[in-house]
C-alpha cells in the first residue's frame, strides 16, 4: 500500500509514461490504448473488434513491451484444438523411463493475444474460459497457475461471419472491455505509413514491471468512491434491464438482456483506474461515463427492433447516461 | 474527527450556507415573478370586469409570491451532501463529496484524497463560484411586470368605476342589513310581545333583510329602503307595544335617513304618544307612565322647537300643554281633565306638524325639483283635507278625532285601508275620496257590480294596451240579469276584472317614477280589492 502522496504521484507517473511509450509505436488510438491499460491494471480481459490491418496485434505487442511482460499470440482457426492453447502432456523418455511431461501452451504468458477468436470452435474458445476467469489451466488431473499478471486480448473481425463461431453471451461477459478499434484518421494514417514504411521501427523501453502492475492494482482497489457516484453506476447498470418496472423507455424497447452484476463490478473498478490515470484519488461521475461504453456495450443484448432501427448498444448507453444527468 | 475532516466539513458548511442564501433569493425572485405575473393578470381582468378588490388581491398575490418563494427557498436548502455535490459539479469532480464521506477514515489513500481536496478548495472562492446576484433577465422581467402592474392599476376604466359603485352599494347594504339585524335581535329579546306579534314582526324584518340583501344597484337600494321604511312604519302603526313600536320607528327613520323630515318624525311621535295615552289605564305601571311622560316631554320640546321655527302659535300652545301634562304625569297628579286636554293638545300639535310637513312637500312639488315629492305633496294635501273635513265634522268627539287621525294616515301606504275603515263607519267618504281621487270612482263601479253580482263590458272593447275601454255607468245596451244590470257583451267575473285592473295598475306603477312608498300604497289598495 502506498504511504504518501509522493508514492501515489510516482504510480501515476508510471502509468502516464506507459501510455506515452505505447504511443510511440501506435499512432492514434489513444482511447484504445488507455482502455487497454485500464483493463490490464484492473485484471481484466479485452475483446478488440475491428477490421484487419488496424494494428491490433501491434498494439498488444507494444503494451507488452512497455510493461515488460511476456507476450504470446494465438491465431485462432477452425482446426485449432484446446491443447494448442493450454498445452499438453507429452510422453518423454528420461533415464530409460517413459513419463508424461506437461508442455505449457501459449496461454502461459502475461499477455495472450487471441487473434480472431471467433474463428475457432466453441470447444477451443472454451479452453480460454478457465484461463480468463480463474487464471489457471487444468490439463488432465493437474491444474497449473498462470503467471501474474495475466490477461487475454482477443480480437474479432466484425465483417466476416462465414465460418465463424460467434462468442456466446456467457463468454462475452468474461471480457472486461469490448473495444471498437476504429479506422485511423487521414493524418494518423499518414503517420502510420511514415512510421512503418519510411522509417525504422520505433524503439520502445519498458517503463513498468509485472510487480508494478500488481502494486498499482492494489492502489486502484483502495481508491475511494462516494455513495452518490456508486449509486450512479448502479442505476446505470440497473437501467439496462428491460424487465424492471421503472426501466427507461429505450431499454424496454430495444434491449433483450441487460448487463450482469459483473458489469457493475467492472464499471466501478475500471472507473477507479481511470480516476488514477486522471491524477485523481477519487472516482467521479465522469469516470463512470467514460468506462460505461466499453464495459456495457457487449453486455447489453439488443433485440431485433434495435437492429432494424439501427440502434446500437452504444446509442442505448448514451441515452441512459443522458437520462441520468 | 481529525483536522482534515473538520476543515472539509467547514468548507461544506460554507458552501451549504451560500447555496441556501442563493436558493432563498432565487425562489424569492421566482415567487415575485409569479406574484407580479398574477397581479398583472388580476389588473387586466379588473380593466374589463368590475372588481373592487382587484388591487388588494393583486398585492396579496405579490405578497403570497414573496412568502411562497421564501418558504420554498428555505425548504429547498441543500443538505451537506447536496452542497458538497453542488461544489463538485463546479469542476471538483466529486472530490468534496468523497472527502466528506471519508470523514473518520485514516488510511493513507483517504488522507491523500482529503489533502488533495483541501488543496484545491483553498484555490476556490465560494462567493465567486456561487454568486447571489440574480440573473439580469429574470430581474428585468420582474421589474417589467411590476411596472406593468403599477401602470394598469392607475388606468381608469368604466369597470373600475362600476366596481367602486358596487362596493359602495354593498357597503350600504351591509350597514342597512346590520340595522335590520339589530332590530331583529332587539325584537327577539322583547318579552312584552306575544309570540304571534313577535313572529309577525320578525317575519317582516326577515323579509326586509332579504330584500336588502338582494339589491345590487343604488336605485334598487333606495327603493328597497323606502319600501321597508313604509312597511315598518305601517307595522309600527299597528303595534300596540311601545318598545316594539319605537324600535320599528327607529328602523324606519334610519331607512329613510335624510328623507325623514323633522315634522314627520314629530307627527309620528305624536301619533305614537296618542296611542300610548289611549292605551293607558289603571293597570299601567309607574315605570310605564314615567316612560310616557318622558316621551311626552321630549315631543313637547321638539314641538316647541318646530313652533319657534315656524311661528306656529297652535304648536306653541300644544307644546306648553304637553309639557304641563308630562310634568303632572311625572308627579302623579295628572287629572282626567288634564289628560283629555293633553290629548287634544297632542292632536292639535299633530295636525300642525302634518300641515307643516304637507307644506314642505307641496313646496317640493311646486318647485319641480322632485316629481315624486310633488306627487307625495298632492296626496298629502288631499289626505290632510280629508282629515280636516273629518275633524270639522266630528268636532269635539275624541274618538272621531282619532278616526280623523286615521284619515290623515292616508298619506302613507295604509291610507287606503284607513280610508276604507272610514267608509265602513258611514262617513261621507271625504277622507277616502280625498286620499285617492281614483278611489271614489272605482268605489262606485264596485258598488254597482256588487249590487248586480255581475260586471260586463259594453261591446267588449279593449284598447291595444289591454285596458278596458268603456264608460263607467254607461247603461246603453245594458241587460238586467239576476236582479242586477247586465250589458250586451260577454260577461266577465268580478275577480277577473279586478285582477285586470290590478295587473294594469301594478305594471303602471312599477314602470313609473313614483316613490316605492306610493307604489306600495297603490299595490296595497288593489290587493285589498282582490281580497274583498
Amino acid at each position: 500500500m502506498v504511504q504518501n502522496e509522493q508514492e501515489m504521484q510516482q504510480i501515476i507517473y508510471q502509468i502516464q509514461s506507459c501510455e506515452e511509450e505505447i504511443g510511440k509505436a501506435i499512432i492514434g488510438q489513444k482511447a484504445i490504448i488507455r482502455q487497454m491499460l485500464i483493463a490490464i491494471l484492473t485484471d481484466g480481459n479485452v475483446l478488440l473488434e475491428g477490421v484487419p490491418g488496424l494494428g491490433k496485434t501491434q498494439m498488444v505487442k507494444a503494451v507488452s513491451k512497455a510493461m515488460n511482460l511476456a507476450f504470446s499470440r494465438i491465431q485462432f482457426t477452425p482446426d485449432l484444438m484446446p491443447a494448442d492453447v493450454t498445452g499438453t502432456n507429452l510422453i518423454i523418455r528420461e533415464e530409460n523411463q517413459n513419463k508424461f511431461q506437461f508442455e505449457p501452451g501459449p496461454v502461459f504468458s502475461n499477455i495472450v493475444l487471441a487473434d480472431e477468436i471467433n474463428r475457432a470452435t466453441p470447444k477451443t474458445q472454451s479452453a480460454l474460459l478457465e484461463a480468463m476467469q480463474e487464471k489457471t489451466v487444468t490439463v488432465g488431473k493437474q491444474t497449473y497457475l498462470l503467471p501474474k499478471p495475466f490477461m487475454v486480448l482477443a480480437t474479432q473481425n466484425p465483417i466476416e461471419n462465414e465460418g465463424t463461431y460467434p462468442l456466446p453471451e456467457a463468454q462475452l461477459d468474461r471480457f472486461l472491455f469490448k473495444l471498437n478499434v476504429r479506422f485511423p484518421s487521414k493524418e494518423e494514417l499518414k503517420e502510420i505509413v511514415n512510421l512503418t514504411v519510411n522509417r525504422e521501427e520505433a524503439v520502445m523501453n519498458p517503463v513498468m514491471t509485472a510487480e508494478d502492475i500488481l502494486r498499482i492494482r492494489q492502489v486502484i482497489y483502495d481508491m475511494p468512491i462516494a455513495d452518490a457516484v456508486m449509486d450512479y453506476a448502479m442505476n446505470l447498470v440497473y437501467n439496462t434491464h428491460p424487465e424492471v418496472a421503472d426501466a427507461p423507455e429505450v431499454t424496454k424497447k430495444y434491449v433483450t438482456n441487460g448487463a450482469s452484476p459483473r458489469a457493475a463490478q467492472a464499471i466501478i473498478k475500471t472507473a477507479k483506474a481511470r480516476a488514477l490515470m486522471e491524477n485523481r484519488y477519487n472516482v467521479s461521475f465522469e469516470d463512470i461515463q467514460y468506462v460505461a461504453f466499453p464495459v456495457l456495450r457487449h453486455r447489453i443484448i439488443c433485440n431485433f427492433e434495435a437492429i432494424s432501427d439501427g440502434v446500437t448498444p452504444d446509442k442505448i448507453i448514451a441515452q441512459l447516461l443522458k437520462q441520468q444527468q | 474527527m481529525n483536522g482534515l475532516d473538520a476543515e472539509i466539513k467547514k468548507y461544506v458548511k460554507r458552501v451549504r450556507r451560500r447555496l441556501s442564501e442563493k436558493a432563498v433569493l432565487q425562489m424569492l425572485l421566482f415567487g415575485m415573478l409569479a406574484g407580479f405575473g398574477a397581479a398583472v393578470v388580476i389588473s387586466l381582468i379588473s380593466l374589463f370586469v368590475p372588481w373592487y378588490f382587484a388591487v388588494q388581491y393583486a398585492l396579496i398575490a405579490v405578497a403570497a409570491g414573496v412568502v411562497a418563494g421564501m418558504v420554498l427557498g428555505i425548504l429547498k436548502r441543500p443538505d451537506m451532501k447536496q452542497a458538497a455535490l453542488r461544489l463538485d459539479a463546479q469542476g471538483f469532480q466529486e472530490r468534496l463529496i468523497t472527502s466528506y464521506e471519508l470523514a473518520g477514515k485514516e488510511d493513507s489513500i483517504s488522507i491523500i484524497q482529503k489533502r488533495d481536496t483541501l488543496a484545491r478548495l483553498k484555490l476556490v472562492n465560494i462567493r465567486k463560484l456561487f454568486p447571489l446576484k440574480p440573473k439580469g433577465k429574470q430581474l428585468a422581467m420582474m421589474f417589467g411586470l411590476a411596472a406593468v402592474f403599477l401602470g394598469l392599476s392607475f388606468v381608469p376604466t368604466a369597470a373600475k368605476d362600476r366596481a367602486q359603485e358596487q362596493h359602495a352599494i354593498a357597503q350600504q347594504v351591509k350597514d342597512e342589513v346590520a340595522k335590520v339585524d339589530d332590530a331583529i335581535e332587539k325584537i327577539e329579546k322583547m318579552e312584552e310581545l306575544s309570540q304571534q306579534e313577535k313572529e309577525e314582526l320578525l317575519s317582516l324584518l326577515q323579509q326586509s333583510r332579504k330584500e336588502l340583501s338582494d339589491v345590487d344597484t343604488a336605485e334598487a337600494l333606495e327603493k328597497a329602503k323606502e319600501r321597508i321604511a313604509v312597511k315598518v312604519d305601517q307595522q309600527a302603526d299597528q303595534t300596540d307595544t311601545r318598545a316594539a313600536r319605537q324600535e320599528l320607528r327607529s328602523l324606519a327613520d334610519s331607512m329613510q335617513g335624510e328623507n325623514q323630515s323633522a315634522s314627520k318624525q314629530l307627527a309620528q311621535g305624536l301619533q305614537d304618544l296618542q296611542k300610548d295615552l289611549e292605551n293607558m289605564d289603571d293597570t299601567t305601571g309607574d315605570a310605564e307612565k314615567q316612560a310616557i311622560a318622558d316621551e311626552m316631554q321630549q315631543l313637547a320640546e321638539q314641538a316647541k322647537q318646530q313652533a319657534d321655527q315656524t311661528g306656529d302659535s297652535n304648536m306653541q300652545q300644544a307644546a306648553q300643554s304637553m309639557q304641563q301634562a308630562a310634568q303632572a304625569m311625572r308627579n302623579g297628579t295628572l287629572s282626567q281633565q288634564q289628560l283629555q286636554s293633553a290629548k287634544q293638545a297632542i292632536a292639535n300639535a299633530n295636525q300642525s306638524a302634518q300641515g307643516s310637513q304637507t307644506a314642505n312637500n307641496n313646496q317640493n312639488g311646486q318647485n319641480g325639483q322632485n316629481g315624486q315629492n310633488n306627487q307625495n305633496g298632492q296626496n298629502n294635501q288631499n289626505g290632510q283635507n280629508g282629515q280636516n273635513n273629518q275633524n270639522g265634522q266630528n268636532g269635539q268627539n275624541g274618538q272621531n278625532g282619532q278616526n280623523g287621525q286615521n284619515g290623515q294616515n292616508g298619506q302613507g301606504g295604509q291610507n287606503g285601508q284607513s280610508g276604507q275603515a272610514s267608509t265602513g263607519n258611514g262617513q261621507n267618504g271625504n277622507g277616502q275620496g280625498g286620499g285617492y281621487n281614483t278611489g271614489s270612482k272605482d268605489g262606485t263601479e264596485r258598488t254597482s257590480a256588487r249590487n248586480g253580482k255581475m260586471i260586463t263590458i259594453p261591446n267588449r272593447q279593449f284598447q291595444e294596451n289591454g285596458r278596458l275601454d268603456g264608460k263607467v255607468n254607461d247603461s246603453s245596451g245594458s241587460l238586467t240579469q239576476r236582479g242586477g244590470e247586465a250589458w250586451s257583451g260577454t260577461s266577465i267575473d268580478y275577480q277577473q276584472v279586478i285582477g285586470n285592473y290590478s295587473k294594469n295598475a301594478y305594471n303602471k306603477v312599477e314602470g313609473s317614477n313614483y316613490p316605492s312608498g306610493v307604489q306600495d300604497i297603490v299595490k296595497s289598495y288593489f290587493k285589498d280589492l282582490n281580497n274583498e
